[in-house]
């Protein structure tokens, strides 16, 4: 059986302090971020479900009309289910790409203008233990991996 | 059907040889909580997004989509549809806000503004209850198919899956189960492809001449290709579809597979992997349910048993030649394997979803209050591992030859009733407290069984007490109406302040959790 590293640091608290979070909850940018999200996810989502919901019901009561046929033993019931694969892949391919190319700018945006105005408090006399701040520089990016010792500076057990 | 036979003996050995090799190579990654929890961050999107497919599709499922299309025809397909649309539910909801403010389960992102002890007690808990439900259909599943298709008695059955899984879930932790979920994904993914292809060649790639022939061949002819052979009321449909739906967005084992990638856009391309993946799966096991009812002969629908769970094999079969067929074995053989794989995979991401709950949660942070090192933490989810695999072990000798198709549909209702509304409410709604989510989960859990059990599939008379097959319709609105009202009722100022740092680290991915390898 592998060894596990004698790490003694405490599975803890998952809060990170050091960052005002009220003070980035009222930035305009970040609400700009919040409403974006609910631009596209809202109106997909209510299409995707009432597609689904409504493929049901009508599955429910009208089981003949989605027996017509229309080449061979394919019939309207096999072409609307078809159509909710379709739809699915579609809102899941929009969110994948308005996310990236819209959304994630927009939440770096948040964090540079947070890290601006002091919001984000580095300590750099205990580097090892501000990690919550120091994740924050390459937004999504993994290259510069930081060593696992390094947790965020935890606001003491409630 | 057959027994065993040399070649299932050759093939199970192949199947041994490669993932003991995965098994060793993973053991030498695992070196801290983080690589046994979620294999250091470092699977990438598309790699997660095939994980998530195995993590998603057990060997019940597939079996059981395929059954239900032989006997069902259209209706057979409504399962399958409501689960994926579930993927948009977890993709929207849940996903990467999960993945930028939760470390290794969904407590951790929950506690960053709710209680953490009593939070992480229900919802691990809960996560308990669900991961041994989701175990005892898999174990019962795995043993049935292997005494069916190996030969070996259904006791000795379960107890080999157990000791695999605990193998691999032990050893390896998150990183041999995540190689595991991707080379089981392939497989089936391949032996499916097969199977369609070669039903689809037979039916000279018409999809209308396939249906025809099926329909042709079923007790039902032209109802076969249309509802209602399986679900007639609209309420219970509405409510299947709904716990289907929301109980995907609610699933631990599922919403664990996050916290494996390196950050929220791997989060929600293995998202975008999985829809693609096991939309494609669905379309090819509904050829190949379509296939079994189109080309198997009466004496082998029969083999097929009275759920159709044995429809795929029999018709792997048919396809090899036959009952008794050089090929016909050869192709049985590889099944076999192919689907004791599918269900260990699973039941390992199941095992250590409960593990994770079991030690992280309740261990390291309820009884030691976060007092504890990492080490002793993996040693209790090894520990508890061990225990997990006994209950399940011991409950799945409890079902055999019993019934259990209801309790799929349970599961998730469960997970719709309880994580889907708490996570709902943590990520987007200021006032809830603490007090509300346990209320809210606890009025979940308590609907959905009482419900279940006054249900026509459960209740022992010939006319229950209510007629609703799923309780989703009922006791997820409960469910959320409690949460408000605990939460109205019993407010806490502390919960409410903290939510701006559980909502603005989820929606941004600020201090998130960063790859450790």
């Amino acid at each position: 059986m592998p060894d596990v590293e004698t790490s003694r640091a405490p599975v803890e608290d998952t809060t990170i302090a050091g960052v005002d979070w009220d003070a980035i909850e009222r930035d305009p940018a970040y609400h700009e971020l919040l409403a974006m999200r609910r631009r596209y996810i809202v109106p997909a989502a209510i299409v995707c479900f009432a597609a689904y919901f409504g493929f049901l019901v009508l599955a429910v009561n009208a089981p003949h009309a989605l027996g017509s046929r229309i080449s061979g033993g394919f019939t309207v019931g096999h072409l609307l289910m078809g159509c909710i694969f379709l739809v699915v892949w579609a809102v899941v391919w929009g969110y994948t790409r308005v996310a990236t190319r819209q959304w994630d700018p927009q939440a770096a945006r948040v964090i540079a203008a947070a890290e601006a105005a002091g919001a984000i408090d580095r300590t750099p006399e205990s580097p090892s233990r501000a990690p919550g701040v120091e994740q924050v520089v390459p937004v999504g990016e993994i290259s510069d991996a930081a060593p696992t010792s390094s947790r965020a500076r935890r606001e003491p057990a409630r | 059907m057959s027994g065993g036979n040399g070649f299932t003996f050759a093939v199970f050995a192949v199947l041994v040889a490669l993932t003991g090799w995965i098994l060793v190579r993973a053991s030498r990654r695992v070196k801290t909580a983080d690589h046994f929890w979620a294999a250091g961050r470092s699977i990438t999107g598309t790699q997660n997004g095939v994980a998530m497919t195995g993590d998603f599709l057990g060997a019940a499922t597939l079996l059981g989509s395929v059954g239900l299309i032989l006997l069902f025809g259209f209706d057979g397909a409504l399962y399958s549809v409501g689960w994926l649309v579930g993927f948009v539910a977890v993709l929207f909801f849940v996903g990467e806000r999960l993945r930028n403010a939760g470390r290794y389960t969904i407590s951790d992102a929950l506690t960053i503004r709710l209680g953490q002890r009593p939070i992480r007690s229900v919802i691990a808990a809960n996560t308990l209850l669900i991961s041994v439900l989701l175990l005892v259909t898999q174990l019962l599943g795995a043993g049935i198919l292997l005494k069916a298709l190996v030969g070996v008695d259904y006791r000795l059955a379960v107890i080999i899956t157990a000791v695999a899984f605990l193998a691999y879930v032990v050893i390896g932790g998150m990183v041999s189960v995540t190689l595991l979920q991707i080379v089981k994904a392939t497989m089936l993914g391949g032996i499916t492809l097969v199977v369609a292809v070669w039903v689809l060649a037979k039916s000279s790639f018409d999809p209308g001449q396939l249906l025809s022939r099926a329909a042709a061949h079923s007790p039902d002819g032209e109802r076969y290709l249309e509802p209602g052979l399986f679900l007639t009321n609209t309420v219970n449909t509405v409510s299947l579809g709904i716990a289907l739906v929301l109980g995907v967005a609610g699933l631990p084992n599922l919403l664990m597979r996050f916290f494996t990638v390196p950050d929220k856009g791997a989060a929600r391309r293995s998202v975008g992997w999985a829809v693609v993946f096991i939309g494609v799966l669905y379309l090819l096991t509904f050829v190949i349910g379509l296939g079994a009812r189109g080309f198997l002969t009466s004496g082998e629908v029969t083999g097929a048993g009275p759920a159709g769970n044995l429809a795929a094999p029999e018709l792997v079969q048919h396809l090899g030649g036959g009952a008794g067929s050089w090929g016909g074995k050869l192709f049985l053989a590889v099944f076999a394997a192919v689907a004791f794989a599918t269900a260990l995979a699973y039941v390992a991401g199941v095992v250590i979803t409960a593990a994770s709950a079991a030690s992280h949660d309740i261990y390291a942070n309820v009884i030691r209050r976060g007092e504890v090192s990492e080490r002793s933490e993996i040693l209790v989810a090894r520990l508890t591992t061990l225990g997990i695999a006994i209950v399940g072990v011991l409950l799945a000798f409890a079902v055999e030859n019993k019934n259990i198709v209801f309790l799929a549909g349970f599961v998730y209702a469960l997970s719709a009733s309880t994580n889907f509304p708490v996570l709902m409410l943590a990520l987007g709604w200021r006032r809830f407290s603490t007090t509300g989510a346990l209320v809210g989960v606890a009025t979940g859990v308590v609907t959905a069984l009482v419900l279940t059990v006054l249900s026509p599939d459960v209740w022992p008379g010939d006319t229950s007490p209510v007629g609703l097959t799923n309780p989703a319709i009922v006791s997820v609105p409960l469910a959320f109406i409690a949460c408000w009202l605990g939460s109205v009722l019993w407010p806490n100022a502390g919960d409410a302040r903290r939510y701006a740092q559980l909502s603005v680290r989820a929606a941004t991915g600020l201090g998130a959790e960063r790859a450790t390898s």
